[in-house]
């Protein structure tokens, strides 16, 4: 009887192994990049260089059965070049099977979610860890474990993550550029990082599961989504490990544990697009609200070429004040305010208005840019834009076009400027890092 | 008694299977509508019934685009999309479409709602982001993906949203066609008026002038290699669009046209758009 159950079962899979591949589609497909990053301006750190070339790749799988109910998608990441530092990484970035059922949804693996509406900032967007080492504008995301399920009934869209793996983020590190400063003793010290040694609030550190849910739905020209998460925050705060050498501060990410509540509204009309989105978080080191809302104005057929030109203004708000991180490192490593020796206390009091200030970037600024699409053969496009604070008047700048040669080249520059940067500005640290990247990446 | 039904049903027999050879017909009382018209508006709203109601009933439907763009110059890029489409009862159509080809925009798509009444509503999904955009219902006018189609051009055709007037009779190819004059209610279209030459035996559209909105004329669609779908419905496999004000043209080639395969609204949510690729 086992036997025979144990051969049926074998028999079964053995079939199913054969069946499977040839009643659905497989693809293969990605892309190669090549880059190329100049720093026009020295860094601020001696070790900083100015030219890096590297080489990327992306490749994917995807099988699906003919129903279209079966997916599996497997999509890796690597970036290679001759430098030190962190750029050099392997991710994956999708990894999963999904069931789709009528009106609901199952998976399991490795993947990405995106929240949000607004163009200048993501303030919901919190499912994936942010790819920091990557992009610099915060667009490229490491791959997620996660078990999703979601339904799509009449009363909207409900998504239900569970995440029972953290991603930690990575810094740039030795001589890359975007690396974390502070002015320490009359001097520029970098915040040396003890990778992967990053402290938790939880004590199941990394395994901690979190949770995530976001309703969703559309009514005629308006968009909302509403979403909770809980679990460990995506945004490491630096914190002070070793300062036995005054010059060699040694610094490791504290990930503290936090609940968010988010919320999305988008309402068109005619060429506008009104965004709304909002985070509130509550959290050790401090809660905080934080608000991006504004518009976007779309002309299009514009001129004999019929070109596209959407003019967008957002304003960005945040009432988040110096970052508690006194309690949170002290914690972390074990001693009170008692036990701690002075040193450590006086340079917390030091670092918590420094990392304050670098936590919360955009508390009232304001965004301006354009996005701009030629409708030529060769669907050539960018997206130019500033944030100035309002408060202190630094701007950051960024330029992203593109163009294709051919069928199966994409030529793209990107810009990213950081202009007026105030001592106590979240972009202090990278006011000699303005950059200019090109990339020509070949999809297959 | 038995000799007389046997004789009835291979008589209806015989009158029905020349009938499901035939060419598509459209209902007697439209014929009747465009007879009876008294004014050039009345015969141009009932040509434009008729053309839309020949066409109906499909239910759902799968294809794969080729959409080739030239410029004057002589240069050329190909997009290939594959499009699903649901017919709504009562309300425009419902499209899903999503590129494989040129390869740096694949998995992109696009999913669309037309409607009788109102804007239609339109998402784009950006694979590289995982991410669903609204896309703002004015930008009708604007092309889609580079090619001379607008938005516009490519949406189901709704007789409520434009005024009609019947212009003339006139020989199109072997056939003789009506000029039928259309014109926009809406204020955001791209133009101000279209010219249609529609077969006057099937309603088949042959071409369409676009004149824009300062008046002058725009574009021509020519439409031909017409296939009889499912022994009812024509298709076109082919149609090009000329540009006059920028010499620039796009051809259209439809392939693997399937009707009836089964789609319903759950293959044409967000969630789907998401999935499509």
């Amino acid at each position: 009887m086992g036997i025979k159950k144990l051969h049926l079962i074998s028999t079964g899979l053995l079939g199913l192994f054969f069946c499977l591949p040839l009643q659905a589609e497989v693809r293969f497909d990605g892309y190669i990049e090549g880059e190329l990053r100049l720093y026009p301006a020295d860094g601020l750190l001696e070790e900083q260089e100015d030219v890096f070339p590297s080489l990327a790749a992306e490749p994917a799988l995807t099988w699906r059965s003919d129903s279209r109910r079966h997916n599996i998608r497997t999509v890796l990441f690597g970036r290679m070049s001759d430098r030190d530092g962190h750029r050099d990484h392997a991710d994956v970035r999708e990894a999963y099977y999904l069931y789709a059922g009528d009106g609901w949804q199952i998976q399991a693996g490795v993947n990405k979610v995106f929240w949000g509406v607004v163009e200048s900032s993501h303030l919901v967007d919190i499912i994936n860890q942010t790819d920091n080492v990557e992009a610099v504008n915060g667009e490229e995301k490491l791959g997620q474990p996660m078990i999703g399920l979601g339904l799509e009934q009449g009363w909207g869209n409900l998504d239900m993550y569970i995440l029972p793996y953290f991603r930690e983020r990575a810094f740039p590190d030795g001589p890359e550029r975007f690396r974390l400063s502070l002015p320490l003793n009359g001097e520029q010290q970098p915040l040396n990082y003890d990778h992967g040694t990053g402290y938790y609030e939880d004590k199941r550190e990394e395994k901690h599961v979190d949770g995530a849910i976001r309703w969703w739905n559309w009514f005629n020209s308006f968009d909302i989504g509403i979403s909770y998460f809980n679990g460990t925050s995506r945004e490491p705060i630096p914190i002070p490990i070793d300062i036995s050498d005054p010059t060699n501060p040694r610094f490791a990410s504290y990930y503290e544990q936090l609940q968010q509540l988010g919320i999305e509204m988008q309402y068109i009309y005619q060429s506008w697009a009104f965004k709304y989105e909002s985070a509130s978080r509550w959290q050790e080191s401090g809660n905080y609200h934080s608000v991006v809302t504004g518009f976007e104005y779309t002309f299009s057929g514009l001129g004999e070429q019929g070109y596209d030109l959407g003019v967008l203004v957002e304003y960005l708000w945040n009432d988040r004040d110096e970052v508690s991180i006194k309690d949170p490192s002290l914690d972390a490593l074990g001693l009170t305010e008692t036990t701690a020796p002075s040193n450590l206390l006086t340079a917390l009091d030091q670092f918590k208005t420094l990392l304050g200030n670098y936590q919360s970037p955009f508390e009232n600024d304001i965004f301006l840019g354009a996005r701009f699409a030629m409708n030529d053969i060769n669907s050539t496009d960018f997206l130019a834009g500033v944030i100035v604070d309002l408060d202190t008047q630094t701007t950051t700048a960024s330029f992203e076009g593109g163009t294709r040669l051919g069928n199966s080249l994409r030529l793209t520059l990107n810009v990213y400027l950081f202009e007026h940067t105030a001592d106590n500005s979240a972009f202090a640290a990278f006011r000699r890092d303005d950059q200019i990247e090109a990339k020509a990446k070949w999809y297959f | 008694m038995k000799p007389t039904l046997l004789a009835r049903v291979s008589l209806i027999l015989a009158l029905l299977s020349p009938l499901a050879q035939a060419e598509p017909q459209v209902e007697p009382a439209y014929r009747k509508a465009i007879e009876n018209a008294e004014t050039p508006k009345a015969k141009g709203l009932a040509i434009s019934e008729a053309q839309k109601a020949i066409g109906e009933g499909w239910g759902d439907s799968k294809s794969q685009m080729k959409m080739v763009l030239r410029t004057p110059a002589g240069n050329e890029n190909t997009r290939i999309i594959e499009v699903n489409s649901l017919e709504v009862q009562g309300d425009g159509d419902k499209s899903l479409m999503v590129f494989n080809e040129p390869l740096d925009v694949q998995g992109t798509a696009f999913l669309s709602f037309s409607h009788v009444e109102g804007p239609d509503d339109q998402w784009i999904y950006l694979p590289a982001l995982k991410r669903v955009k609204r896309i703002a219902s004015r930008n009708k006018s604007g092309s889609f993906m580079g090619s001379e189609f607008s938005y516009e051009d490519l949406s189901s055709f709704e007789v409520s949203k434009y005024d009609f007037k019947y212009l003339r009779d006139e020989a199109c190819g072997d056939e003789q066609c009506y000029v039928v004059e259309s014109y926009p209610k809406d204020e955001y279209s791209g133009y101000t008026r279209l010219v249609s030459w529609i077969e006057q035996d099937d309603f088949r559209v042959r071409k369409i002038e676009f004149y824009d909105r300062k008046k002058a004329l725009l574009k021509t669609m020519t439409v031909d290699e017409y296939k009889l779908l499912n022994d009812k419905y024509w298709r076109p496999t082919r149609s090009v669009m000329e540009n006059h004000q920028t010499g620039k043209s796009t051809v259209l080639i439809w392939d693997d046209i399937q009707l009836g395969i089964g789609l319903d609204e759950d293959d044409f949510s967000q969630n789907n758009l998401r999935r499509a690729y």
